[in-house]
This record gives structure tokens, sequence and C-alpha cells, in this order.
């Protein structure tokens, strides 16, 4: 009889204590944050940091200390901006901080290294990506069903920079690609050429770029001979930078200027001071947009310009894309959990497939892309730098024609 | 249009910044007999101060030249005091370790001061240009060769004519003489070394307004500087300009003449190098170097 009573207690132990561990666990709600804030990717790690940082600090202002009960932990790391670093992170966040959500990480070089031990992994968590573009990634994961990429692929850049030159200057015009031989140029080379036929343009010339060259002047003489309307940059942004000023120092008389994603960085619109006028661009969001506040929770994601507006209170700058993608990503998070109570992948998963808000950087609902099965804030804005009165440039928005705040201009050189 | 005349033009003024690029790294070579895998850091550091006096000051890179000059030269001879002084006499691999370490501990500041952004300076000659016939002239890349000529004229008069410059030609080519006839080899050193990491600065000013500067704009020049060096024959001025005038060249015509040739470019100029190194294993105008 004493043996037996001995053993009830003993299991009446055992159960609460396999009780206290979930319990203490549920108490606390994990975003695993890899986040560049040294190395060469430092801008973009500061940005997703201070994304992720004015979410968390909004929902705390409007919805408290804690969601669904738990408190609220983002365990920011940083990758160092190096590859293995970041598989290390992502091993570590699944295995050893078990996180409910990974938000992260910034650039697609980090964001393709974490692809794989995240995928290997069988109880891989919940991951939302607003900062790697490259559709390499997306080949790399596949549509599976955790992932929710919330920025745009790099083919989107494509589509929208040609859809909007055929609705703007018209199809049937010259146009001389440029691309480099690493990993930013290969990605997008097969798409820009893709959209550049499909939309009715004749490519008159097809140059491939040594990443970091000393001198592009012998690509832009070839280019000259060949004449075209329109030249297309497909390189990353160091390149980018010398490309542009030696494209203004050739004169070469061509009347549009298309880049990637360069034209929206505050980094080369620095570095390459007037010669960046005239030359359009792709991005999800700039400065002055005029998305409207959304009517279910209008405090968590005002109108844009009301969020631009409490930005700029807080940090003292202008956002950049990164930043307002990622704090639509963290709100999202942390709706998901609120909404479902819970932390349980496939719960919040189907919250999420749901889900559907007008959010600063547009609609928030997850339709399929070429691959992954979750794409949202993808739509691009094309604009184009122009110098305006005061000297000083801005990116008009020139496409699509709903949201333009001005007109394409061809460039005179 | 005949592309030929620009082609050698591109060339010319390619070759001129290469020439500059390599040159500290050979003249540092010939006289102390240690690459210094800092180089590059020496460039990096010169383009971040002409860019920062060009930010916040608007002064003209071309203006900040001398005065970065001599901070580099005062740089290296601190640099050369605290730290390659200590490994003059050691193993090669420690002073490999300790430039290459150096090298890397600039470049993780630079990171930390400015951060990794690219950055570039602005001044009106970097994007204008002229056109003599059917050549156009960047008259940025015209700047940097005039640079180049000047920074290399001043440097193979000072070897030539000056005391201290005839002093750290004997250094070069016999120490131990040179101690024996009363030369203070630990101040030769010292200058050599300034003098190399002055026209790293100078090249960095150059950087500043041709290409993109980041705390990782260093190593590739290295890369590129000890290949024209090891072409040209160790230590050799007037084999690294030899030097850099064939890589220049191999470079700009393989852009040119090869399709998609401006992406093979620097691996084809490289395997003209090792052509040439198998033909002639020291270099161009190499010299015999001691080992230990």
């Amino acid at each position: 009889m004493r043996h037996r009573s001995n053993s009830i207690l003993f299991a009446g132990l055992a159960v609460l204590a396999i009780g206290a561990i979930p319990a203490s666990a549920q108490d606390v709600f994990k975003i695993g944050a890899p986040v560049s804030t040294s190395g060469r990717y430092v801008a973009y790690g500061a940005q997703a940091k201070n994304g992720i940082d004015m979410a968390v600090e909004v929902w705390r202002k409007v919805r408290g200390d804690k969601v669904a009960g738990r408190s609220i932990e983002v365990l920011f790391r940083d990758t160092q901006s190096n590859n293995a670093i970041t598989v290390s992170l992502m091993n570590g966040y699944i295995q050893t901080d078990k996180v409910d959500v990974i938000i992260g990480p910034d650039g697609s070089n980090a964001a393709a290294a974490a692809v794989p031990p995240w995928k290997k992994s069988e109880n891989r968590p919940i991951w939302i990506m607003p900062g790697g573009s490259s559709d390499v990634i997306e080949k790399e994961v596949g549509p599976d069903p955790y992932f929710f990429h919330t920025y745009a692929w790099s083919y989107y850049y494509h589509e929208s920079n040609m859809k909007a030159f055929k609705a703007l200057v018209g199809s049937g015009k010259k146009v001389a690609l440029v691309y480099s031989d690493g990993a930013y140029g290969r990605a997008h080379v097969d798409d820009a050429r893709r959209y550049i036929k499909e939309m009715g343009y004749d490519l008159v010339a097809d140059e491939l770029v040594r990443e970091g060259s000393a001198d592009f002047n012998p690509t832009l003489t070839k280019i000259r001979a060949r004449r075209p309307d329109i030249l297309y940059v497909a390189v990353q942004t160091n390149d980018a930078i010398q490309l542009t000023k030696q494209i203004q120092a050739a004169r070469l008389n061509i009347p549009y200027l298309i880049g990637t994603a360069q034209a929206q960085l505050p980094e080369w619109q620095d570095a390459v001071g007037d010669s960046q006028n005239c030359w359009t661009g792709v991005t999800t969001w700039v400065p002055g947009l005029s998305y409207a506040a959304d009517k279910k929770e209008p405090k968590l994601f005002p109108s844009a310009a009301d969020w631009e507006k409490a930005w700029r209170e807080k940090f003292k700058a202008v956002p950049e894309f990164l930043e307002v993608g990622y704090y639509a990503s963290t709100i999202l998070a942390l709706l998901a959990v609120e909404a479902t109570k819970s932390t349980d992948r496939e719960v919040l998963r189907k919250w999420l497939e749901e889900q559907q808000y007008q959010t600063p950087v547009g609609d928030s609902k997850f339709e399929k892309s070429r691959i992954a099965l979750h794409q949202a804030f993808g739509e691009m804005i094309v604009f184009q730098r122009q110098k305006k009165a005061g000297g000083a440039f801005e990116s008009v928005l020139i496409y699509p024609a709903q949201i333009a705040t001005g007109k394409l201009q061809a460039c005179t050189q | 249009m005949d592309i030929l005349p620009q082609a050698i033009s591109d060339a010319v003024l390619l070759a001129g910044l290469y020439t500059l690029m390599a040159v500290g790294l050979s003249l540092g070579f010939g006289v102390l007999r240690i690459i210094n895998f800092a180089q590059g850091e020496m460039i990096m550091l010169g383009a971040y101060g002409a860019f920062w006096l060009f930010t916040l000051l608007g002064v003209d890179p071309l203006i900040s030249l001398p005065v970065l000059v001599i901070a580099g030269f005062a740089l290296g001879w601190v640099i050369f005091s605290g730290f390659i002084a200590k490994v003059l006499d050691a193993p090669h691999i420690n002073q490999i370790l300790l430039t290459f370490g150096l090298g890397l501990a600039i470049q993780h500041i630079a990171i930390i001061l400015w951060t990794g952004n690219a950055r570039s300076t602005q001044p009106a000659y970097a994007t204008s240009s002229s056109l003599i016939g059917d050549v156009l002239v960047v008259h940025g890349r015209l700047v940097a060769f005039a640079v180049a000529v000047v920074m290399v004229v001043a440097l193979i008069a000072w070897l030539r004519w000056s005391e201290t410059g005839l002093a750290t030609r004997a250094v070069a080519e016999n120490r131990g003489a040179a101690t024996l006839m009363g030369i203070d080899t630990r101040k030769i050193y010292a200058l050599s070394f300034g003098v190399s990491c002055a026209l790293s600065a100078a090249t960095g000013v150059v950087v500043s307004f041709i290409l993109t500067i980041t705390p990782f704009v260093g190593f590739p020049m290295l890369v590129k500087a000890i290949a024209i060096v090891i072409l040209g024959g160790l230590g050799s001025i007037t084999g690294t300009v030899i030097g850099a005038v064939v890589l220049a060249f191999g470079e700009t015509f393989a852009s040119y003449y090869i399709p998609d040739g401006s992406g093979w470019a620097e691996g084809i100029a490289f395997v003209l190098i090792i052509g040439i190194l198998i033909l002639s294993p020291r270099g161009i105008r190499g010299q015999a170097v001691e080992t230990q």
C-alpha cells in the first residue's frame, strides 16, 4: 500500500514537473532576429533592427507589454555579415533557443545562407523574411508551408520596370543590358532579359562586367556604338556607384537609365551626387506614399504618412524600405500570436495565410509567387530621381499611374 | 568606329592607377624584404581621408593629397616603429601574419568607425570628359594618371639624387655593407616604410573619386599590386611600372576584343602574368632575393 502511494506521489510530481516546463516556455513569445549589425551589411542590419524595435515599441504602447499573456522577447543576434555565422545563428535559434518565429536576416546573401539550417530542421519555426530578394532563395526554400516572404523577389523588379516603361514610353525601343558576374547580377540577368523581350523591346547589347572592376569604359564604349534608347543596369551597389559616375562621364546620350535596387538606397544617392539625375529604380516603399490606415488596426498599421511621421519623430531620419518591411512583418507576427493565443507553427501559419491588413508598406495578404506559397509586400513602385528647384534630388513616383507624383523625364546629357 | 585608339587610351590611364597602387608595395619589399599585407588598408585609409575632407570640409581630393601623403608617411613610420621593427629578423611567416593581422584590424576599425556603406567623392573632374577625335578621355582618370606620374617620378628622383634615397638604395642592395658604411639601417627602414604608406595614401586619394570606397576596397587592390610587383620583379620600380602596363593592357584589350571580355578580363590578365613568370621566374626586371 505504501509502495503504491509513493508511486502515485512520484507520478503526480512528474506530471507537475512536465506541466511546469511548457508553462514557463509558454510565458514568452520568442522572436529570433538575425541582423547584420557589423560587417559589410551593417547598414541593412541597422535598418532591420530599427524596424523590429519600432514594432515592439508600438505594440507595447498600444496593447501593453504582453502578447496573448506572454512576454515578448526579441533575440537580436549579429550575423557579422558572415554566412557561416548566419548558419550557426539559425541553428541556435531553432535547436537551443527554440524561438517561435524568425524574422530576417537582412540582405540576400545572409538570407540564402540561412536557408539550409532552417530547411533541414523538422521542427522549424515560422520564418518571415523581409530582407532577401534573390530568387535563388525562393528556389532553395521551395513551396514550404512555414516560409513567409515579405519583400519583392528579384524578378518583380524587372517585371515592374519593363511594365512601367511599356506604359510610359511604349515598346519597340532598343535596350542595352549590363549585368555583373557576381551573385547579384547572375540572380537578375535571366529575368531582366525575359521581361525586356516579353514587353516588346529589342535587346541590342547584353554586356557582362566583372564585379569590382577598375574600369567599365570598355563596356560603355561598346554600348555607345549600339545607340540604345534604354540602358538597363543589374549590378550590386558598389559597382553601381562607379558605373553611374562612368556613365555620366562617358556622355552616352541614352534617354533612359534603369537601375534595380541601388536607386532607392541613400548610400548610392549620396555617393554618386549629381550623376543620379534621371535614373529610375524600383522599390516597395518610398517616403510620401498615400496608403490609408488599416480599418481594423489603425494604431498598429496607421496610414503610410502617419507611420512615416512617427518614424521621423523617433529616429530623426527618413525611413528606409527595409525598416517599414521589418516593422510590418513584426507586427504581423505579434498579431498572429495574439489572435490565435498560440505559438504553434501550424496555428500561426493558418492565421497568417488568412489575414489581410492595409499596412504602411501595402496589403499584407499572402499570395503564391513563382515557387513560394506565401508572398506579400511585393508590389513595386517605379520612381525616377529628379533634381528639383533647390538643387536637391527626390524620388518622383512614375508608376503605377494611381500613385504617380510626376512624369518620367528623358535624360539630357 | 575604330576602337583601338580608345582601348590604348583606357589601358594607359588604367596603367597609371595600377602603377600607383603597386609602387609602394614594391619599395617596401625592395628595402625591407617584407610584403606588407596591410598595404591595401593604407590605400583604404587614404581614400577615407580624402572622402571625409571632401564631405565635411569641401576640400577637393587634389588639395587634400599632400596632407594625406604626409599623414600616410607618419602613420607608416608609427606602424614600422610599433610593429614591423619587432619582426624584421623573424621568419617570413611571422612577418606575413603580422601585416595581415594589421590589415584586418585596420579594416575592422574602419567598419566600426564608418560602417560598411559604399562612398565616393564627387569633384567635377570625376564625371567630366573630353572627346579627342574619337577617343573619350575621362578627366578623373587623366588626373589619376597625372598623380601617378608625379608620384613615381618624385620617388625615382628621391631614390637617385637625394642622400637618404641613395642610402635607401644601398640598404636595399646590401644591408650589411650599408651598415658598415655608417648608414642607420633602422632609420632607412622606417623611412622606406613611411614612403611606401605615403604612396598608398596617394593611391587612396585617387581611388576616392574614380572607384567606390568601402572598408574592403583594399584587399582586391593588394592582390593586383602583388601580381604586378611579382610580374615586374620584386623590388624593381621600373619593373613595377612595366608590370602595371602589362596588367592594364591585358585587362583592357580582353574587355574590348573578347566577347563578354569585361567579365573575363582579370582572369585573362592573370593567365598572361603566369605565362610571363613561367618564361622568366624572377619577373620582368627581377632582382635576386636573399632567403633565410
